[in-house]
Parts: C-alpha cells; sequence; structure tokens
C-alpha cells in the first residue's frame, strides 16, 4: 500500500539503485583481489590475472556510477516535473536489456579474459582502453538505452514542469551521453587514440559528471534541507559556469605527453588549476545553506543522505582538488604520469565525488520507499559512513606514501626505466603503503557489509517519535 | 519594495552566463582538437624520405636505428630516427634490421603496426602497464620499452634485441626477472612480431620529453645540469 | 635559455607535494573563514584568519613557483591568479546575499 504512492519512474529508480549497489559489491572484491597481487603475486596468477581484477573493478565502479546516475534522475524527474516519467514501459525494458548485456560483458571478462589481435576481440570480448574495456557490440547496446533513457527525460520534462535543476540536467545529460561516441572507434595512431579517450574520461569525471553532481546535489539539498530552490537553482548556474569554464579546457593536462603539441602545457595548466575553484564554490554553498537554515530552526529531513552529501564536498574538494591540484602542473606531473598518484588520486576523486553523492540519493530512494517524512541516522549507518570513510581516505594517504617513493626511486633516481620500475616496488616504503591499502580496502569493504545492511534495515530501525509523528500525520 | 533587483541576482543573467562561457570554451576545444590532429596524424615512407619531422612518425621507422636524446632547443629529450646531426635532429639515415630486414615497405610496416595494436588491445596490455604513461600502474612503462637497457643485457643471446623481445611475450613466465610476473597471454608468433614493432613505432613518438631521463642509471640524473 | 620544463632534482619532490596541498588548504580555509564569519556562526574578527590564510596562500603559491623554476611569463600568471583569488569570495558573497534579499522573503 506504501510503495504505490510512488511514480513508476521511482519504482524503477530503485531497480537502478539496487543494481548498482550489488555493482559496488562486485568492484570492492575485486579491487581487494588486485591489491592482494601487489603484495603477493601469485595469489590467482593464471587464473584470475591482476589485469583481469582490475578490469572488473574499474569497469564495475563506472558501470554501477551510471546506474546510480540514471536511477537518481529516474526518482528525482517524476517528482520535479509533476508527473509520471513519459515512456516508464520502453524505460523498464531498457533497465533490463541494460542489465542482461552487463551480465554478459563481466562473464566474457572473467571467462574468456583476452582474444586474438584481430578486430573480433574488439567487438566481442574487449577493448583493452582502460574503463571502457567493453566490447564494441556493448557500446552500441549503451547507446540504446541511454537513447531510451534520454527520451524518457526530454519528454517528461517537455510535459510536465521545467525547473531549473532539469534543464541542467537535460543539457548536461546530453553532452555526457554524446561524449560516450568519443570512445567508440579504433585506430593504430595510439596518440590519437589516447587523446579522444581522454574526452570521455576526463570531459566525464572532471566536467559533465561534476556538473550532473551540482545538480543532483541542489536536488539533495533541498530535500534534506528545505533550502530555497530559488538561491539553488542559481547557485547550480555559477557552478556550472566555473564547472565547464575550467573542466572543458582543463582536459589539457592529460595531454602533455602524449604525441600532442607543447601549447597543452600552458593550457592544461592554468586551466586545470582553476578546476578545484568551483569545487570550493560548492563546499562553501553547501556551508552556507546549512547555516542560513539552521538559523531558521529548520530539522534536517534525511540525515544520512544529508551526512552523505557533507561526505561528498569535502572528499570532492579532497580527492579532485587538493590531491589533482598536487600533479596537475606539467613540472610535476613529468614526473608523477604514469605512477602511483594518479591511483591515490584517482580512488579519493571518485569516492568523494561521486560513490558519496551516489550513496546520498539512494537514501533519498530508501526514504521515499519508506514513505517517511524524516531519516535519521541509525547505528549501522554511522558504522558504514564512518568505516567507508576512513577507509578511503587511509587509502589515499597510503597510495600517496607510494606513490612518492616511486616518484622519487623510479623517476627522480632510476630515469623511468624497468629496473627503476622494479626497485622502486621492492622499496620498503613502498610496499608498506601498499600494505595499509591492503587493510584500507578491508575496512571499505567492512563498511559495505553495513551499508548494505543498513539500506535494507533504516527504515524500521528509526527512533520512536519518527514514527509518532508519522502516525499523528495519518490520523489528523 | 525598493530599487529593481540587481542583475547579479537574475537566473537569466546566470543562465546566459554559463551558456556562454561552455560554448566559447568548447568552441576554443575543437579548434584545438583540429589543429592537435592535424599535427599528430601519422606520418609517411616519403616524410621520412623527406626528413619531414613528425610526432607520430610513419611505421617504416621500423627499419631505422631510434634513438632517444636531449635536444638543447627544446630542452628535453626528443627520439632520434635513423643518427642524429649536429643540431640534435634525426638524420633519418642509420638503418637498422628488423627481424633480419631492414626494407619494409610502407605497407608491409603498417600491417605489422596494425596488427600490433589489435594486440595490444586484446591482451589488455593497459591494464597492467601503462602506455605513453597511461594506464595501470601493476607493471612498468612501455613508452620507451623499445630502448629500455634491460633488452641490451639480452639481446646478444638471443641474436638482437627483436627477438629477445619476442620470445618474451609469447612466454613471459620463462623469462620471468622478478618475483611479479607477467602472465602468458596466449600471444602467438606473428602476434609478438607485431606487438614488438609497435614497441619500436612507440618509442619513435614524440612525447615532449616523456619520460624524463629515460635510462640514465641511478646518479647520473641529476647530475647532468 | 628559459625553457618551459626544467629539471628538478629529486630532493625538492616532497617539499612540491606538500607546498601544493597547501596552497588548495589555504584556498579553502581563507574561502571557509569568509563563509562562516558573514553566516554569523563566529564573531566577526575571525575574518583576520580568513585574510591570514590567504597570505599563506599567496607565500605557499610564491614557493611553489620557485621549486618549479617557472619562468616569467607564468609568474604574472601566478600574480593575478592571487589577486583574483582575493576577491573570488567577496564576489560570491555578494551574489549569494543579492538572491536571498530578492527571493527569501517571497516564498
Ligand atoms: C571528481 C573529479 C575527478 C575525478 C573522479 C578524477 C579522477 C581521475 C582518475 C581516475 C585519474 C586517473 C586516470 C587513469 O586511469 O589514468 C585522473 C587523472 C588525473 N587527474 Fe583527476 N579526477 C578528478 C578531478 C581532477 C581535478 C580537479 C584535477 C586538477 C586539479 C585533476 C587532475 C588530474 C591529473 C593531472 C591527472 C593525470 C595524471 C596523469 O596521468 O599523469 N583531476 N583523475
Ligand atoms: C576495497 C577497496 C579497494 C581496493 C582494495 C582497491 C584496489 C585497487 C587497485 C589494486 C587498483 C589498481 C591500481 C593500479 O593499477 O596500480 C585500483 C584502481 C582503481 N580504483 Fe580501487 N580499490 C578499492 C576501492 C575503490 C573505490 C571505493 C573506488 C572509487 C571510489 C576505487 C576506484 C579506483 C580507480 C578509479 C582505479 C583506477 C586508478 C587509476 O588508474 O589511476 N577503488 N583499485
Ligand atoms: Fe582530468
Amino acid at each position: 500500500m506504501q510503495g504505490s504512492r510512488l511514480y513508476e519512474g521511482q519504482k524503477l529508480a530503485l531497480k537502478y539503485f539496487f543494481v548498482a549497489v550489488v555493482l559496488f559489491g562486485a568492484q570492492l572484491l575485486f579491487g581487494l583481489l588486485a591489491a592482494i597481487q601487489f603484495l603477493y603475486p601469485d595469489f590467482l596468477f593464471g587464473v584470475l590475472d591482476f589485469s583481469i581484477n582490475r578490469i572488473v573493478h574499474i569497469n564495475a565502479l563506472v558501470v554501477w556510477l551510471l546506474y546510480a546516475m540514471i536511477g537518481a534522475v529516474y526518482w528525482l524527474l517524476p517528482d520535479e516535473a509533476g508527473i509520471e516519467v513519459v515512456g516508464v514501459k520502453l524505460a523498464n525494458l531498457a533497465f533490463y536489456i541494460l542489465t542482461a548485456a552487463v551480465a554478459v560483458v563481466v562473464l566474457v571478462y572473467l571467462f574468456i579474459q583476452v582474444g586474438p589481435g584481430k578486430e573480433s576481440t574488439i567487438w566481442f570480448i574487449t577493448e583493452g582502453r582502460e574503463y571502457i574495456e567493453a566490447p564494441r557490440w556493448a557500446d552500441i547496446g549503451i547507446v540504446a538505452v541511454v537513447l531510451v533513457f534520454l527520451y524518457n527525460v526530454y519528454a517528461t520534462v517537455m510535459k510536465g514542469k521545467h525547473t531549473g535543476i532539469l534543464v541542467v540536467l537535460m543539457a548536461d545529460l546530453i553532452a555526457l551521453a554524446g561524449l560516450y561516441l568519443a570512445g567508440m572507434f579504433y585506430t593504430d595512431n595510439i596518440a590519437i587514440d589516447q587523446f579522444w579517450w581522454w574526452w570521455v574520461v576526463h570531459l566525464w569525471v572532471e566536467a559533465t559528471w561534476e556538473v550532473y553532481v551540482a545538480a543532483v546535489g541542489g536536488y539533495i539539498l533541498i530535500k534534506t534541507l528545505n533550502a530555497n530552490r530559488k538561491v539553488v537553482e542559481m547557485w547550480l548556474w555559477i557552478e556550472v559556469a566555473m564547472m565547464f569554464g575550467s573542466g572543458i579546457l582543463g582536459l589539457g593536462h592529460h595531454y602533455f605527453w602524449i604525441g600532442t603539441p607543447e601549447y597543452w602545457w600552458e593550457i592544461g595548466a592554468l586551466f586545470s588549476a582553476l578546476e578545484p575553484v568551483p569545487l570550493v564554490g560548492l563546499f562553501v554553498h553547501v556551508l552556507y545553506d546549512w547555516g542560513k537554515e539552521r538559523g531558521k530552526g529548520n530539522t534536517i529531513k534525511n540525515v544520512p543522505a544529508f551526512a552523505w552529501l557533507t561526505v561528498e564536498t569535502f572528499g570532492n574538494f579532497l580527492g579532485a582538488g587538493v590531491w589533482g591540484f598536487m600533479h596537475t602542473l606539467p613540472q610535476i606531473n613529468l614526473y608523477t604520469h604514469g605512477t602511483q598518484w594518479p591511483a591515490a588520486h584517482g580512488h579519493l576523486a571518485f569516492f568523494g565525488a561521486y560513490v558519496a553523492i551516489m550513496i546520498s540519493a539512494i537514501y533519498l530512494g530508501i526514504q521515499g520507499k519508506a514513505g517517511l517524512k524524516e531519516l535519521k541516522m541509525t547505528k549501522a549507518g554511522w558504522w558504514a559512513i564512518t568505516l567507508i570513510t576512513v577507509g578511503v581516505l587511509l587509502m589515499t594517504v597510503a597510495l600517496t606514501i607510494s606513490a612518492y617513493v616511486q616518484t622519487m626511486v623510479e623517476r627522480g633516481m632510476y630515469g623511468a626505466t624497468w629496473e627503476g620500475f622494479f626497485v622502486a616496488q621492492a622499496d620498503v616504503w613502498f610496499t608498506q603503503g601498499m600494505g595499509w591499502r591492503l587493510f584500507s580496502g578491508l575496512m571499505v569493504i567492512a563498511g559495505y557489509g553495513f551499508l548494505v545492511y543498513d539500506l535494507l534495515t533504516c527504515d524500521k530501525k528509526q527512533p520512536a517519535e519518527v514514527y509518532e509523528e508519522e502516525a499523528a500525520a495519518a490520523t489528523a | 519594495m525598493d530599487k529593481k533587483p540587481s542583475v547579479w541576482s537574475s537566473n537569466r543573467f546566470w543562465r546566459r552566463s554559463a551558456t556562454w562561457v561552455t560554448g566559447v570554451s568548447a568552441v576554443l576545444l575543437i579548434f584545438l582538437t583540429m589543429d592537435s590532429m592535424s599535427q599528430m596524424t601519422m606520418g609517411t615512407a616519403k616524410d621520412i624520405e623527406n626528413k619531414v619531422a613528425k610526432r607520430i612518425p610513419s611505421p617504416v621507422v621500423i627499419n631505422y636505428k631510434i634513438d632517444y636524446q636531449l635536444n638543447r632547443k627544446r630542452g628535453h629529450e626528443v627520439p632520434i630516427i635513423g643518427g642524429m646531426d649536429a643540431n640534435g635532429n634525426s638524420k633519418y639515415e642509420e638503418k637498422e634490421k628488423f627481424f633480419g630486414r631492414d626494407d619494409y615497405s610502407e605497407k608491409e610496416a603498417s600491417e605489422l603496426i596494425h596488427k600490433g595494436k589489435l594486440t595490444i588491445q586484446a591482451k589488455n596490455c593497459m591494464d597492467c602497464h601503462t602506455l605513453l604513461g597511461n594506464g595501470a600502474y601493476y607493471a612498468p612503462d612501455l613508452t620507451k620499452a623499445w630502448l629500455d637497457p634491460t633488452w641490451n643485457t639480452l639481446a646478444a643471446a638471443y641474436g638482437g634485441k627483436e627477438y629477445a623481445i619476442a620470445a618474451f611475450l609469447q612466454n613471459p613466465p620463462a623469462m620471468a626477472m622478478h618475483e611479479r610476473k607477467m602472465p602468458n597471454l596466449g600471444i602467438t608468433k606473428d602476434e609478438a612480431k607485431a606487438v614488438v614493432a609497435y614497441l619500436k613505432f612507440m618509442a619513435a613518438i614524440d612525447t615532449n620529453g616523456f619520460p624524463r631521463n629515460f635510462g640514465k642509471i641511478k646518479g647520473a640524473v641529476d647530475a647532468r645540469k | 635559455m628559459e625553457f618551459y620544463m626544467q629539471d628538478i632534482p629529486h630532493e625538492d619532490f616532497l617539499p612540491i607535494f606538500v607546498i601544493s596541498a597547501a596552497v588548495i588548504m589555504f584556498g579553502m580555509m581563507y574561502a571557509g573563514f569568509f563563509t562562516i564569519v558573514k553566516l554569523r556562526l563566529v564573531k566577526r574578527y575571525f575574518m583576520v584568519f580568513a585574510y591570514l590564510s590567504w597570505l599563506a596562500l599567496v607565500a605557499s603559491i610564491y614557493y611553489l613557483g620557485e621549486l618549479l623554476r617557472v619562468e616569467p611569463y607564468t609568474q604574472k600568471v601566478l600574480i593575478g591568479a592571487m589577486f583574483g583569488y582575493l576577491v573570488f569570495p567577496h564576489m560570491v558573497y555578494f551574489i549569494l546575499e543579492k538572491v536571498h534579499t530578492r527571493y527569501e522573503h517571497s516564498n
């Protein structure tokens, strides 16, 4: 009976969230296997090699975040537009097709692993390009599903209310989807290959996904804090200007060393150095809204969602802003490029910028599903957020220490040779860092256990006053 | 109650600003991309004949000796193809046998490069190694692997370093040098030759001096200034 | 010759990373202190910390420039950026206030 208050689009969102959380688990599991192999190279050697574990780890990451992102849009779309999602039947069909395709791709990664050096491998087994290894047939399937998704969004907004958040999302999603096409071709020229590959990777995580987060973050602020919509929406446009203004040309920080002209040094340095500014802005905005609403004595409507949003503002700032800036200037990137530095940065940035906010959105879904006006933090919820956040921070610090040693020894002292690589990998400071990474990975996995438990049970474990209020509202 | 609202608080103003900023950035990026593409297209055998430097040279560079030397004018190392002249530029003259030949036609060389690149993708090399510095960090960077001093020590035993690398690729655990081994990826003899050709070709790509001080052994690096 | 890219001795790596982190942290502290003072969450004189953070930021950028051996063109860009950043929170706050006074009382 409770579920019937939800729009069909929101029920679909819950399905997307469900798969997202499952894939998040797969991501962590395979990350753990890869981390073990750093310390014990014979572990699963020849069965599930490092490359395979890593592919599943990072592909699961990207795919679950996309699932959660699509889910969050289906969640807020009918709410914002004020009408049911247009074409929701088709959307459901697309969900099942996508999920079946993802399952096939993962099984092929795990059981077929590699193919002969022919075009057919690129089409059916793996493209062998980091993050977008998915074979070409799957690319085409993904594009088809995304077209359905875009149709849902556009048709619904046309028919319903055009809020500022929706307008930003509409523009952003089309760019996000379009960019995927830049990664869908083959060339013998590895420099051009990587040039376009970065269009997908960088222009996703440092432009279109960031804007997505700003928009969905605005929605979460409205839902959890009752923040003023006009302020949120105007601030959103300013964020868009700053993020695209710095992020689009900030792409240049990947064009220092891949066969590209030298002018990217200056362009990449200048614009990527500006990229932290909107992240400071985002942080200030959340602080500002929180301060304003607190001043008015308003309570937080969904404590876990707001707590995870807070983790996102700090994490985004630290992971993308601080850890990004540490190696973005070409003078230093010359030595850090291709070491554990990007790994240290990648972990905190992906976690801070995207994982945290998607968990926040999932908590909104849980609250809506249970039909509660307020959602408080449970004990398990606190354990989840603490273990996961502290775990990822610790992992980042551990990787940073290893990265520093690697830069010093392999790049600074040994001129980037094969020998230098292995001398650095054997350095005791380096291996200790890897050990702490493994430990912190276990922490994150424990936190994930709490998270799953909490998502399944938190609506039943609320303090008594939440249900009393609910009952009072029902009888009134 | 009072004066007309300031433009700073107008939603419309900021929406327009965002649109303009995004549009201008995107247009700039497209122009820069077009320029970069024109500078990054693969060179031809003609370019090599005419000694025209290309950032990404023709696949026929596999017929030539490749080196990586400091260029005073540019302030960093650059690939040197077929010997270096007095100004630190490539001479495109000195040849080097590659699997017994130094006369691969443009078509033959391109076919090798094509198969090499496909194999590199099909075997997921980038999920352990970095190429041009991008990829995974479990195994060494391959950008200049062709020039790595390790191969010089093995070359003699195999009759040339291309043979040593090809042998390694076909059964890496058999030639493992460290506890962390490369797995056997089922690379065939033909695929191995093509991959080695790709590595040689990649070493000739102008990467603006990445990796810095490549191949300098401990102690020699900071001493250069 | 002034090259854009100088060799960096490896003893300088550590200070470079630490100072780069400091640049962004001081940048955030400046914006953060500025905001909480403006929101009256803390006493007004805390604004001193905001400007002290900005000064620390400038010092860090200067040191970073030295460590990276930047050439004169980049030096000028850095100086410009520091002044831009001094103005930035003032502008943001000014705008936020304007929006609030415009919309807050209308709903
Ligand atoms: C949420 C935003 C961000 C995410 C999720 C993110 C994630 C990543 C990841 C995963 C990589 C490694 C790519 C690979 O596998 O090779 C990377 C590379 C890099 N990121 Fe970010 N990043 C973000 C924002 C930033 C920002 C704001 C900056 C600069 C201030 C930055 C600077 C860099 C640089 C310089 C590299 C290249 C490292 C190299 O290859 O030498 N990132 N980023
Ligand atoms: C159980 C926890 C985790 C463990 C043990 C783990 C382990 C690993 C390992 C071993 C790699 C390969 C790095 C290399 O090539 O050297 C990796 C890469 C990566 N992981 Fe994780 N990870 C964990 C959690 C996460 C989380 C929570 C995220 C995102 C929020 C994440 C995002 C990434 C990314 C983006 C890369 C690619 C980095 C790059 O290429 O620069 N990982 N991880
Ligand atoms: Fe980037």
